[in-house]
């Protein structure tokens, strides 16, 4: 149904388009995206930089630097959705059309994402923090490898329920990319074990989700932010009791697999290897 | 005593085998072109055709993991190692993993 009116050429309020295909999951993307934009400059002129304290300027410090591998992460979300939804156009139209809204979806993100960047990292500047030099920007931005489809969104969602839990004032961030991990997993085209094996990646003793604070960190050609966290002296902002809860949380609500502690999480991740 | 000690032992050896044969097997690469080198994770991500990254690597290991259970009974965990790790030492780490739950640790 048309929501123009051919004679005047207007468009008419009372005419609902209607609802099935991707123009219409895009469409709900820019409203949830319009719906929850802020001003990163309004933000910053509200704060108070006199309040912050020694241990505030090495949280912000920290954050900012770490939200400059987001923009990475959303590249390489809308360069591999594409390539695996052309892997399935005429073999599996539906997951082609999910894979082609994930892709989408990596623009709104992608801009979200900014302005959670530009908040830390000009506050950082507006503390007169450690300056944050372009050598820095530029390794941070380096993009990750190509991965599995589902390896990759289960991990950057990981990467935001971490992110989350560090700094819960943000916590609407967790549920963008979910959604459309579960429906890959629906589609029968991607294994579930792939979510298994990021969980257990995370959640195993010495895994990341113990990020900087462990005895070695893993030397990538990549930044993977929670390992170049420098807390100094301030207290590390962790609650991994928080963070497994939310990946076990996850974990089933992408899968249906319920997993209380990260020894499910690595047996039922062996079983699915075989 | 000695007889439950050289029990053990015999066990340990063919678990040693069991999870070498599995760790080639699950990279696509002779034995003989991993273990007398002794390569990193990184050696072996880099030699393996079929391997893209230390996710696929974390996933060959689990099939040694699941052979040691399925063949020879024994129950172990993958930990985490960094990729500069020699596989000797994965290997020692399934060998203690067993070793201590023989002897009730």
């Amino acid at each position: 149904m048309s929501v123009i009116n051919d004679e005047a050429g207007t468009v008419d309020p009372t005419v609902e388009p209607s609802r099935d295909g991707l123009m219409d999951v895009i469409w709900e993307q820019q409203r949830f995206h319009e719906h929850r934009r802020w001003s990163a400059v309004e933000f910053l002129g509200a704060v108070d930089t006199r309040s912050l304290g020694e241990n505030d300027r090495t949280y912000v410090w920290n954050f900012g630097r770490a939200e400059l591998t987001t923009k990475p992460g959303a590249d390489r979300l809308a360069r591999l959705s594409d390539s695996e939804c052309r892997k399935w156009v005429g073999k599996d139209d539906v997951l082609a059309s999910v894979l082609q809204a994930c892709g989408t979806w990596s623009r709104y993100w992608n801009e979200e994402e900014a302005h959670h960047e530009s908040v830390l990292t000009h506050l950082s500047r507006m503390l007169s923090c450690e300056p944050i030099r372009d050598d820095v920007v530029i390794r941070y931005r380096e993009i990750f490898g190509d991965d599995d489809m589902l390896r990759t969104l289960f991990l950057l969602a990981i990467s935001e329920i971490n992110a989350t839990v560090f700094y819960t004032s943000m916590a609407s961030k967790v549920k963008d990319e979910g959604l459309r991990a579960r429906a890959l997993v629906d589609s029968g085209k991607y294994s579930p074990r792939s979510v298994l094996a990021v969980a257990h990646l995370f959640v195993r003793p010495g895994g990341e989700l113990y990020g900087s604070a462990r005895d070695r960190v893993e030397d990538r050609r990549h930044i993977n932010w929670w390992d170049h966290l420098e807390f100094k002296g301030a207290e590390r902002p962790d609650d991994h009791d928080r963070q497994r809860k939310l990946i076990f949380a996850f974990v089933e609500d992408v899968t249906s697999i319920a997993v209380n502690s990260a020894e499910e999480v690595e047996d039922r991740w062996l079983e699915m290897v075989g | 005593m000695s007889d439950s000690v050289s029990t053990i032992t015999v066990d340990l050896e063919a678990l040693r085998r069991l999870v070498a044969l599995k760790i080639a097997e699950a990279v696509a690469l002779a034995p003989e072109a991993i273990f007398p080198p002794d390569l990193t994770l990184t050696g072996i991500l880099s030699a393996s055709e079929r391997l893209h990254n230390s996710v696929d690597l974390m996933e060959a290991l689990a099939k040694a993991v699941n052979a040691a259970r399925r063949e020879l009974g024994v129950k172990l965990r993958l930990q985490a190692f960094t990729m500069d790790t020699p596989i000797s030492r994965v290997v020692e780490s399934f060998i203690a993993q067993a070793r201590a739950a023989a002897s009730g640790e």
